[in-house]
């Protein structure tokens, strides 16, 4: 799927020279997994495309300054997509209103109808072994992480991006993923054992510490 | 960092799953599971957490994202910002220009009669004087002829008279020898249109100043709106990006 390195190379330096063409390509290289980063950070599909959209407009004006070879692109791109989505987070909790539906309240049957409106549309046809539940459950844990955390556990677990990968996109040391992820994890952990999403001998931590 | 009485933290189990662990790290924390089921627990619903993670679906967007003439275009108000400042910049750049163009005119014109200002009487003077010479090379014998002609065209102002007969006066007694006049009549043609093209030279100075002071304020005004459309432009464009 993937072009090769050369090819890479050349449509890079052509999109550079502000070839929309040739940055099309890579748009098509690139736009499923910034959607689904951004998808994961925000939580629903509309959120997500403006964001993928508006990364990848700041992604072509800002294409000169990449001065990196065509490998390091993607990281590139995905820490501007990785930022977009800061920026949104962070205009979500200036507007209280909407950040109660964004970050889902406490009472977790109030929340469901508008997280089935999300996640039905979205996730398609199920053709993973998760059910739709479970994954609704997953994405409404990932949405109570702290900022930092979420998209941690979005590039690492979900993307599969390696710790070197993660810290370059999110400009921090590697120490610093190792540590935030194992946080997300432990407290996705709580979260999802909570809502019986993890096996049953998992499920007896739930009972020692509530 | 790992006791054997103690729990193991997450951040080592987390990094167990991940094989980030040193093998000397790796093999005191196994140790530790096999002796304890608590933390055997904890490990085996963070492996699921990540299993679970890793199965997330991926999600199709709901459309595509290449960018078209539109996506890339600028925003309206740029757009319309751009606009204001080629316009706002050209009208600066012409009027500075024009400013330029009559302040170098006004200062040629007011440096052309220089000479003159020191003494006004000797005006007349000395526009008569070039006229009669230019009629032939000797002068003491235009003058001797040309007094009475020029006094008689002109309203003829006593100190300028007074002067020219000075000066006769002067010439006649520097050169006695006078050659004769080929054409002493032409003389008094040529000597009224002179005097109104002095009087007009000193005043076209003054409408030029005044012109180069007007479009002089103009264009620092038009430049100081460039200014403030570019500084606008700059802010419009930095927020679209």
């Amino acid at each position: 799927m993937a072009p090769e390195a050369g090819t890479l190379e050349i449509t890079l330096r052509a999109a550079q020279r502000g070839d929309v063409a040739a940055f099309n390509l890579l748009v098509l290289e690139y736009q499923r997994q910034l959607f689904n980063v951004c998808y994961r950070t925000l939580g629903n599909v509309e959120d997500a495309a403006d964001a993928t959209q508006d990364a990848l407009l700041s992604a072509f004006r800002g294409l000169k300054t990449f001065n990196g070879p065509a490998t390091g692109l993607r990281a590139w791109m995905l820490r501007i997509a990785v930022n977009t989505c800061y920026d949104q987070l962070r205009r979500r909790q200036r507007r209280p209103s909407e950040s109660l539906d964004a970050l889902g309240t406490a009472d977790p049957d109030q929340d469901s109808s508008a997280a089935e409106r999300v996640a039905d549309p979205s996730l398609g046809p199920e053709q993973h072994s998760l059910s739709a539940e479970t994954a609704r459950h997953i994405q409404e844990a990932i949405d109570h992480l702290p900022h930092d955390q979420r998209l941690t556990v979005i590039l690492c677990d979900v993307q599969g991006l390696s710790y070197d990968e993660a810290a370059q996109v999110m400009s921090i040391e590697l120490g610093t993923v190792k540590s935030r992820l194992s946080r997300a994890r432990a407290q996705l952990r709580d979260l999802l054992a909570a809502k019986g999403e993890l096996p049953a001998s998992a499920q007896r931590l739930q009972e020692r510490n509530p | 960092m790992m006791y054997p009485g103690r729990h193991l933290l997450d951040e080592s189990l987390s990094a167990l799953l991940d094989e980030q662990l040193s093998a000397e790290d790796a093999r005191s924390v196994r140790a530790h599971l096999e002796a304890c089921p608590a933390c055997q627990v904890r490990l085996d619903a963070l492996r699921s957490v990540v299993a679970l993670l890793r199965a997330l679906p991926e999600v199709e967007p709901p459309r595509e994202f290449r960018l078209g003439p539109r996506a890339i275009a600028d925003p309206p108000n740029v757009v319309r910002l751009r606009r204001w400042y080629t316009a706002t910049r050209a009208a600066a750049a012409s009027l500075a220009a024009v400013f330029v163009f009559l302040s170098v005119g006004a200062l040629y014109l007011d440096s052309q009669p220089a000479a003159s200002p020191t003494t006004l009487v000797a005006k007349p003077q000395l526009a008569s004087a070039p006229t009669a010479a230019s009629q032939s090379a000797p002068t003491p014998a235009v003058k001797a002829a040309a007094p009475a002609p020029a006094a008689a065209a002109r309203p003829a102002p006593a100190g300028a008279a007074g002067a020219e007969s000075d000066q006769v006066a002067a010439a006649t007694t520097v050169r006695p020898l006078p050659t004769p006049v080929p054409t002493p009549s032409p003389t008094p043609l040529p000597l009224p249109p002179i005097q109104p093209v002095t009087s007009t030279e000193l005043d076209t100075a003054a409408p030029l100043r005044s012109a180069a002071v007007i479009v002089g304020v103009l264009a620092a005004l038009t430049l100081l709106a460039t200014v403030l459309v570019r500084h606008r432009l700059q802010a419009a464009s930095a927020h679209s990006l």
